[in-house]
């Protein structure tokens, strides 16, 4: 367990999180390729290599979170775009809901908590229970 | 925009992903290509068009190889995933249709346990007569390499000839006393082939 060891953390991470990151940024609305890897390019650590995102935007179309449809361009051939499926935005926010309660957990034993935050649990901010009940159903979906 | 998809360096990427992408299905392979291209017509207007932006551009998509292994890899995992024995693993729904069939480098139906077996079979037979063929047939049961259907037929070669002598002995038994007893034309019939076997002290 030297610097090996721990530079694997990272990409073990990365690859949890990383499908989530592509489904919250299709969130508001449907994007096409290159303008959904230049945002995630824009967050530190999380795109290795930009090409790989295709690969995993065709496993979440197989997953039946995400869905491709075709747009006309302002210049050029149209072009794909990809769009969150109601499952895919069920399985977001149970993950927003998995991801907090297990970034508070690592925090709460890492002591790398926010000096803010109330120890106890997150502060409340009201949506955080609310799809626990009627999502409790995808259990059955993709979870790093 | 001056630069596009006929760039050399650009041309040559895209050449060395389809010829990655041959591993992945008809259907994925053509489709993966028509998005990097996509990718790299919006790129390349981005970047404005000169040799810099093009490496640029390339350099960030990463190597054709890795595209190609990312798209395998998470087809195995993902099936992995969906796979009935594995334990506590979530069910992935819509399982992946094109995971590459590992196939397994076909092992040689000899070792030296196989040898060993077929040798005490044979030699063993004369040699240690009893034990020999027990032990070999043993062994054929152990054998990882042989199929079931093989062992089954090496066992009953095995066992052939014991059960041939066994069944002669049986019917010289049955028949010696049998026709002795038919001459008789009396009334002892089969009982009296079981008490004429016995009594012989």
């Amino acid at each position: 367990m030297g610097a090996a060891g721990a530079r694997q953390v990272l990409p073990q991470l990365r690859r949890g999180a990383l499908e989530y990151c592509v489904l919250a940024l299709l969130r508001a609305a449907p994007r096409y390729g290159f303008d959904l890897v230049r945002e995630l390019s824009e967050a530190e650590g999380l795109l290795t290599s930009e090409g790989t995102i295709y690969p995993l935007l065709s496993r979440l179309r197989k997953d039946g979170l995400v869905t491709t449809t075709w747009q006309e361009s302002d210049a050029g051939p149209p072009r794909r775009y990809y769009a969150l499926t109601t499952d895919g935005r069920s399985a977001l926010e149970r993950f927003v809901v998995d991801w907090r309660r297990f970034r508070d957990g690592v925090d709460r034993v890492l002591g790398t908590a926010p000096e803010g935050s109330v120890r106890p649990g997150p502060p409340a901010r009201g949506a955080a229970g609310a799809p626990d009940g009627p999502v409790a159903f995808e259990g059955s979906r993709r979870c790093p | 925009m001056s630069v596009g998809l006929d760039h050399p360096e650009v041309a040559r990427f895209l050449g060395r992903l389809d010829a990655a992408a041959a591993v992945l299905p008809a259907g994925r392979r053509e489709e993966l290509v028509a998005e990097l291209r996509e990718h790299l017509r919006d790129a390349l207007a981005a970047t404005g068009g000169d040799e810099a932006g093009v490496r640029q551009a390339l350099d960030r998509l990463g190597d054709p190889a890795d595209i190609v292994a990312a798209e395998t890899e998470g087809a195995v995992t993902a099936a992995t995933a969906a796979g009935e024995a594995a334990p506590g693993a979530p069910a992935v729904s819509g399982s992946v249709p094109w995971r590459p069939v590992p196939t397994a480098p076909p092992a040689s139906a000899w070792g030296g346990l196989e040898l060993a077996a077929v040798l005490l079979l044979t030699v063993g037979m004369v040699v240690v007569p009893v034990v020999g063929p027990l032990v070999g047939i043993v062994l054929v049961w152990v054998s990882v390499r042989w199929t079931r259907r093989e062992k089954v037929v090496a066992t009953a070669l095995t066992l052939l000839p014991a059960v041939v002598v066994a069944f002669a002995a049986l019917a010289v038994l049955v028949v010696v006393p049998v026709t002795s007893s038919t001459t008789f034309d009396g009334p002892a019939p089969s009982p009296v082939v079981v008490t004429t076997a016995v009594p012989a002290p």
